[in-house]
């Protein structure tokens, strides 16, 4: 019974002394170590990153302003053991940053109607199955549109990224309570959806 | 399916089952395990959150470039701006002008404006001197710097938050590389 499934995303570095170590080396300073931590994270964090703009480009170039970021703030990280939901939280204010100067671009252009002639590229891009994937994203980006933002966030670092609770309330700064209650709203609510259902394909076992 | 009031079918225990199973107590847990109508909507919707994962990770490209970390080590908490690389700089600036200042007197001496330009030279060299250490100790382009913690931190960001909200985070979020 219950979520035996998704149970943190793989590392964390409480249950990883290995990571721990790493982690502990890099915030000494050990360039090595950072590096170790970037080739297990960098994968996440990208996905992490393009499931919220899903722009391949947008999302490498955030990706790098991330590491960079941690890079030279991981000799301030007190506590080792934070890693990762720190981390998370530098990608998460990234992303926000992103988020937020692309919508005072939009404004902007929208104001000088200095707007792009030349063609856009498609940020999904191509492949084969380039409409399905385009249909999953849309209505995805729907179904986040009828959540509050506390939902909505706390939905994808739990189902989506696959953090765990506690995780998902250290990226966030919020208590676990706080987070099971918009976990619980967000959670219902996916349960009322239908557009979005007959989109997810089945797990290959 | 128990008549007892408090393990009749109800599905937000099924909800809080999929948020936190350790919230339930008990009679809710074995509810759960023997209810084949609560069961099934447990397995549909854990199947479902499962299904939505695995979708959007199909449906997300891999990375292709590899983060590039900057060549310095990874910074010092708060290294000064002006460090002993500004000593040096003013103590070679200083040499230089006094160098030319005596080479000036053992060809004839120095007239009063040749003095002045003298001292002027040197407060430009000087200054000049230290623009280029500030960029020294900030070599990231404008782009870096402005996502740095100093930088995304004050009160421009939160007219910035105010006039242009984000969606998908409430705006009293900290700067991310807050200490924990
Ligand atoms: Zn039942």
């Amino acid at each position: 019974m219950g979520m035996a499934v998704m149970q943190g995303g793989g590392a964390d570095l409480r249950d990883r002394p290995d990571q721990a170590a790493a982690v502990r080396r890099a915030v000494a300073g050990d360039r090595e170590a950072f590096e170790e931590l970037m080739n297990t994270y960098h994968r996440r964090i990208f996905a992490m990153v393009y499931s919220r703009i899903t722009s391949r480009m947008d999302a490498e170039d955030i990706t790098q302003e991330i590491f960079v970021r941690a890079f030279q703030g991981v000799r301030s990280l007190r506590d080792p053991e934070l890693f990762k939901s720190w981390l998370y939280r530098i990608a998460l204010n990234a992303v926000n940053d992103f988020l937020r100067k692309k919508r005072l671009r939009s404004i902007f252009t929208l104001f000088t109607r200095e707007r792009d002639e030349g063609e856009v590229p498609d940020p999904i891009g191509g492949g084969p199955d380039y409409l399905e994937r385009k249909e999953f994203w849309t209505r995805l980006k729907e179904f986040f549109s009828r959540l509050s933002p506390s939902e909505r966030e706390v939905f994808r670092l739990r189902f989506l990224d696959g953090l765990c609770i506690r995780e998902v309330a250290e990226v966030m700064e919020k208590n676990e309570s706080t987070v099971k209650t918009h976990l619980y709203r967000a959670v219902e609510k996916f349960r009322r959806e239908r557009d979005l259902s007959g989109l997810l394909k089945e797990e290959m076992s | 399916m128990s008549d007892d009031k408090k393990t009749r079918c109800d599905i937000g225990q099924v909800i809080r089952c999929v948020v936190d199973e350790n919230d339930l107590d008990g009679e809710q847990r074995r509810h759960l395990d023997e209810c084949p109508v609560c069961r099934e909507e447990l397995r549909r919707l854990e199947g479902g959150l499962r299904r939505l994962e695995h979708t959007a990770a199909e449906y997300t490209p891999g990375p292709v470039r590899r983060p590039a970390l900057p060549v310095e080590e990874s910074a010092q908490p708060h290294r000064p701006a002006f460090g002993w690389r500004l000593a040096w700089g003013t103590a070679f600036s200083l040499a230089l002008v006094m160098l030319i200042a005596v080479w000036a007197l053992f060809r004839g001496g120095l007239s009063p404006e040749s003095y002045q330009d003298v001292a002027r030279e040197m407060a430009e060299d000087e200054m000049l001197l230290a623009e280029v250490i500030v960029l020294e100790e900030n070599p990231l382009p404008d782009a870096y710097r402005e996502i740095s913690p100093e930088e995304t931190s004050g009160i421009d960001e939160e007219i910035f938050d105010f006039i242009v909200p984000v969606e998908g985070w409430s705006t009293d979020q900290e700067s991310g590389t807050k200490e924990v």
